[in-house]
């Protein structure tokens, strides 16, 4: 045999022998593992078996004195778990639920955990605790939440982002604010939501804001938008003569989401002439919402524009009842884009290909 | 002498397939660290509660769920059934039958109460005519296209053409998508509006129990086929898939189920029509795009969207399967030759495309080449027959070692199967797979690689038995 084929006949035995070795390992760690498992799964049945009914009294009653006691009576070693078991309801439940799990995690001494867990070395322990403190709306906490939303880890911060909305605490609206333009579209999204959560209480917020950050102003025009608050019709009507396109829009789209009044009604015609095709998109999506069959006029001119604004003027007119439907019909015989979108229209609203 | 120097020869082949068996299998072992790695951080990552909180933003973007179809009549109906009930904020479904011959449109037609359309929306990649636009009056986000016949990638292009929304969807339309799955095969285009394309992972529906379209009991299959392919989905998709993505070097996504940017892939033309392996050639495609203009992208896989789907239980179908797949691997490689061992494609041209040139397109030679050099050698007193007995029992030891640990990928991840009888069944047909599976499996690849020379371009046959209820 060769050198180098006797050279690896010396290797073979050893590498065989550790790959031997490491695949045994591998098989009983998988099983040690999985049986581990379940024994842990059975022991947490038993827990929820014994705790589950305390649980379910403290969130339908509050915390009485028997319950109270109860809860004091429970190992130091239990606490996280119960932690767990109360702050399930809390992810779509709210109102006096919250409350009651609230007292609860200050009597079992939870929220001091909660707090301790904040500076925690580990990120999804730190995670866990500020979104812990935001599901029971501890108050108390407000300043270490929005501590967080500048930690380190990604995670954390997007926990106390959505901790900061869950407090309703208008306090954190300048640091949310603060967090607005930066960081991933992910968390833009949750800041957003936070934002959602406080509510119309925002908007004189938010409007001095963007006049800080004047690059923020079309993304706090959806922002009025998704809030769905009429205190924000001002700000927005003003951006309506923004001289950046995509400011326009956004304010015609919120407008449009909000609702048009009278006032509005004008600017909205006028953002039908807008130079930006977006923006006239959006004014005529807006008037399809407002329902004023007075605006199918000038819808009816838009079918011709660019396909955007011209999709959604037939979309608008599809909404304005019968003299929507007579200016889809009027053009429905049409060649061209503004026929096929006529016909489009008029055969989703259920009268058929024939008559279209 | 002409002995000694074919002794030398041979002792040299042997030498270097050795090389290769062991650049392979610890390319695949570092494949499984890194994926070990990485599944601990998108564990930690992405939970229940952050895709909740996702699905609720505006921001999320809309998916057309594009189905391309051929005579699936036995499936199509519990598919789009599902399909319509994912969970997602808004999508939409657009069913492409590409010239089909049986019942699939009359079928759908009555099953969703199909009605026909105007086609009124602009095709900026070109396919087979379009026969007819239906819309469903009972689901307003179903839309079914009949074309004439032009081939999946075909279909494709026509599903992305009519598509409303920013994101496609591409599945089969024997696949089954858990209501999750969109949500969760979209969270790297909030993440990183960069991506361009995402991957989920691929799994096998064989002996599950499945009710109106979903996968409600996850079961390991009867049959030994279907378990050898259950633990080489795990290898390729949680080991190598993962890995690969880490580095941005992922090559393929599968046809299965994957998740692109639409104004990317109509960049790019679309799916070409003239492949067997369309999926890898649009993604290579993209890679080459991207990287000319020094753009920045991701193309990404997640292990976590799922899509379940039906693996051949019979030799004769899964060898087609396997030589198709071979060809279509051989196919891409040579279409974008150039990338190969270039700079200029980073980490695509050289890692990703070298690694696919010599341990999956011509690595099936290299092995039988080792088989039969083993053999000769052994015959004409090259090597010593323990040796080759030591050898083999080293690769049967180390394939076990890789099969095993793609098994504790899954087990230490998401254990999608409950039952520890399961767990000690993947963890003996991993071992088992070395016996015999392995090597049928490279004799299918052979073959695969033999009829590309040949200039073979057929798909062939696939009989599928569609979803029952069980």
């Amino acid at each position: 045999m060769s050198e180098a084929a006797e050279l690896l006949r010396l290797v073979l035995l050893p590498f065989l022998l550790f790959c031997g070795s490491l695949l045994t390992a591998l098989i009983a760690y998988l099983f040690i593992q999985r049986l581990t498992r379940e024994i842990a799964e059975k022991r947490r049945q038993a827990m929820i078996a014994l705790y589950r009914p305390l649980i379910d009294a403290v969130t339908c009653f509050g915390v009485t004195a028997a319950l109270r006691d109860r809860l004091e009576a429970a190992p130091p070693s239990h606490r996280r778990f119960i932690g767990e078991l109360l702050l399930a309801p809390l992810r779509t439940a709210r109102g006096d639920i919250v409350t009651h799990v609230r007292e609860a995690a200050q009597t079992v001494g939870l929220t001091k955990d909660w707090l301790a867990d904040l500076t925690h070395r580990r990120w999804w322990r730190r995670a866990d605790g500020v979104r812990a403190l935001g599901a029971v709306e501890e108050r108390s906490a407000l300043s270490a939440v929005l501590l967080a939303l500048d930690d380190d880890h990604e995670e954390v911060r997007a926990a106390a982002v959505e901790a900061a909305g869950r407090l309703g605490d208008l306090r954190a609206l300048p640091a949310l604010l603060g967090h607005l333009g930066d960081g991933s579209r992910y968390q833009r999204a949750r800041v957003i939501e936070a934002l959602r959560n406080l509510g119309p209480a925002v908007t004189p917020g938010l409007v001095e804001f963007v006049r800080c950050r004047p690059e923020l102003t079309r993304l706090a025009a959806e922002i009025f938008g998704m809030i769905g608050t009429v205190a924000a019709i001002d700000p927005l009507l003003e951006w309506c003569d923004d001289r950046r396109g995509d400011v326009r829009a956004a304010a015609l789209h919120a407008i449009g989401s909000l609702g048009i009044d009278d006032r509005s009604y004008y600017f909205v015609l006028r953002g039908l002439g807008d130079a930006d095709p977006h923006a006239r998109a959006m004014a005529a999506r807006a008037l399809g919402r407002g329902r004023r069959e007075d605006a199918v006029s000038y819808l009816a001119e838009r079918l011709d524009d660019e396909w955007l604004p011209a999709a959604q003027a037939a979309g608008a007119l599809q909404r304005l009842g019968a003299p929507g439907r007579a200016a889809l019909e009027a053009r429905a015989r049409d060649e061209g884009q503004a026929g096929d979108l006529a016909r489009q229209m008029l055969w989703t609203r259920g009268l058929g290909p024939a008559q279209a | 002498m002409p002995g000694a120097f074919f002794s030398g020869a041979a002792a040299f082949l042997e030498v270097a397939i050795i090389i290769y068996f062991l650049a392979l299998n610890s390319l695949y072992l570092l494949f499984s660290v890194v994926a070990y790695v990485r599944l601990r951080q998108h564990r930690r990552r992405w939970t229940a509660r952050d895709v909740e909180t996702i699905m609720r933003s505006s921001d999320t973007p809309a998916i057309s769920v594009i189905v391309p179809a051929f005579n699936e009549e036995a499936s199509l109906a519990e598919s789009v059934h599902s399909l319509l009930h994912l969970n997602y904020p808004q999508f939409e479904v657009i069913v492409v039958s590409d010239g089909s011959t049986d019942g699939t449109l009359p079928g759908a037609a009555r099953d969703f109460e199909l009605m026909r359309a105007p086609v009124s929306y602009a095709q900026p990649i070109p396919t087979q005519p379009v026969r007819g636009v239906y819309r469903s009056l009972v689901h307003p986000d179903l839309v079914l296209i009949d074309k004439q016949n032009g081939g999946k990638a075909d279909a494709i292009n026509a599903g992305i053409n009519a598509a409303r929304y920013p994101l496609v969807c591409v599945i089969d339309a024997d696949s089954l998508l858990e209501e999750q799955s969109l949500n969760r095969a979209v969270l790297p285009f909030i993440e990183d509006p960069d991506t361009i394309a995402s991957g989920g992972i691929v799994r096998i529906a064989n002996g599950c129990r499945i009710e109106h379209g979903r996968v409600t009991e996850v079961r390991l299959p009867r049959s030994p086929l279907a378990m050898f392919q259950t633990v080489e989905y795990l290898r390729a998709f949680l080991a190598g898939r993962v890995a690969q993505s880490a580095v941005n070097a992922l090559l393929i996504i599968s046809g299965a189920f994957g998740l692109f940017r639409r104004e990317a892939v109509i960049e790019v033309g679309g799916f070409r029509a003239d492949t067997i392996g369309e999926d890898m050639e649009l993604v290579t495609r993209l890679h080459r795009l991207y990287r000319e203009r020094g753009q920045r992208y991701r193309i990404v896989f997640q292990p976590e969207p799922t899509c379940w789907t039906e693996v051949p239980e019979s030799l004769r179908m899964l060898g087609r399967q396997r030589n198709r797949w071979q060809r279509g691997t051989m196919q891409v490689l040579g279409y974008h030759a150039s990338m190969l061992f270039n700079r200029r494609y980073g980490v695509i041209g050289m890692l990703a495309m070298p690694y696919y040139f010599i341990f999956e397109a011509i690595g099936p030679v290299i092995e039988l080449a080792g088989y039969v050099l083993t053999i000769l050698a052994i015959v004409f007193g090259v090597i010593d027959w323990r040796f080759a007995e030591l050898f083999f029992l080293a690769a049967i030891v180390y394939g076990s070692l890789l099969s095993v640990a793609a098994v504790a990928l899954e087990e230490l991840s998401f254990r999608r199967y409950p039952k520890a009888r399961d767990l000690l069944r993947l963890v003996a047909y991993g071992v088992l797979e070395n016996f015999g599976y392995r090597q049928l499996a490279t004799c299918w690849r052979i073959a695969g690689v033999v009829d590309f020379l040949r200039g073979k371009q057929a798909w062939g046959a696939m009989t599928r038995k569609g979803f029952t209820t069980t």
